[in-house]
């Protein structure tokens, strides 16, 4: 499964596409994770417990996102967005949304 | 042990400081005295974080500069057309940072606010946390070799509505 940013796919032909897929997943850490943020807080600077989580949110919300455009019968997305929503303090919803597509390699000549 | 007769370290000393912590809300009984009692450890510790967090800030963003001096060769264009036919391989990558700053900023930021204007505060923790997801994403472009990122997006996210946290995202398309 490719995943692009772009509209299209250099060196690549779209055949046929399968119309808008999503993957979304709701995550959150454990308390431990929100005492010691609270406590960096104090000093400031990268919150590494949050940068996980939300990471591990997202590698989540992109194979959701794969296996429907599995299910449709593509091989490639094009045009992959990103979102974060923060539902509350600690818990954040990550979703990845695009366009599910059947591309071809493009024949040289 | 000598140090466990210090007044810091007994009981008596934290019941009498915390039995009467809303003391400060009767203006009559307002003092200097009450003042140092309620507000002073809070203080102390803001302004021990400030300090730190300046001193942190300024190694970060030393390591930060070396770091991007590094991954300078590496271009990412928000252009979302790439059309090269001898393209090999294509990669998504994500390049993340959350970030917080300290308690002592936030309140210079609530001072701040009530007379409105640019807030710089705001603006340096913005800018570190964008700089790291950048520098990041770069990082995944150079280990995969790759010297030009296409369709780059950013996206900050706010991670808290009373601390000041937010993360940046950076993440886009590389073609080899």
């Amino acid at each position: 499964m490719i995943l692009v940013t772009t509209e299209t796919i250099a060196g690549h032909d779209i055949e046929e596409q399968f119309g808008l897929v999503t993957g979304s997943t709701v995550r959150a850490k454990h308390i431990g994770r929100d005492i010691a943020a609270f406590f960096k807080n104090i000093v400031g600077g990268e919150l590494a417990g949050y940068s996980e989580l939300l990471m591990e949110g997202r590698d989540d919300a992109i194979a959701r996102m794969k296996a429907e455009a599995d299910a449709r019968g593509a091989n490639a997305i094009v045009c992959v967005r990103l979102a974060t929503a923060s539902i509350t303090q600690g818990a954040s919803e990550l979703m990845a949304y695009g366009t599910a597509v059947r591309i071809r390699r493009r024949q040289e000549g | 042990m000598w140090w466990q007769d210090l007044p810091f370290f007994t009981p008596e000393f934290w019941i009498n400081r915390y039995s009467d912590w809303d003391r400060w809300r009767y203006p009559s009984e307002w003092s200097l005295d009450l003042f140092v009692n309620t507000f002073l450890d809070g203080l102390i510790i803001a302004v021990v974080g400030w300090i730190a967090a300046w001193l942190l800030e300024r190694r970060h963003l030393a390591k930060l500069a070396a770091r991007e001096a590094e991954v300078a060769h590496i271009t990412a264009l928000p252009t979302p057309h790439y059309n090269d036919p001898d393209t090999q391989d294509v990669d998504f990558l994500i390049g993340s940072a959350a970030f917080c700053h300290d308690f002592f900023r936030s309140f210079v930021i609530f001072i701040r606010r009530m007379f409105g204007g640019h807030v710089s505060a705001y603006q340096r923790l913005l800018d570190r946390a964008r700089r790291e997801a950048m520098v990041r994403l770069k990082e995944e472009a150079a280990v995969r070799g790759v010297t030009t990122l296409y369709a780059v997006r950013l996206e900050e996210n706010n991670l808290s509505q009373n601390f000041p946290r937010i993360e940046v995202m950076a993440y886009g398309t590389a073609y080899k």
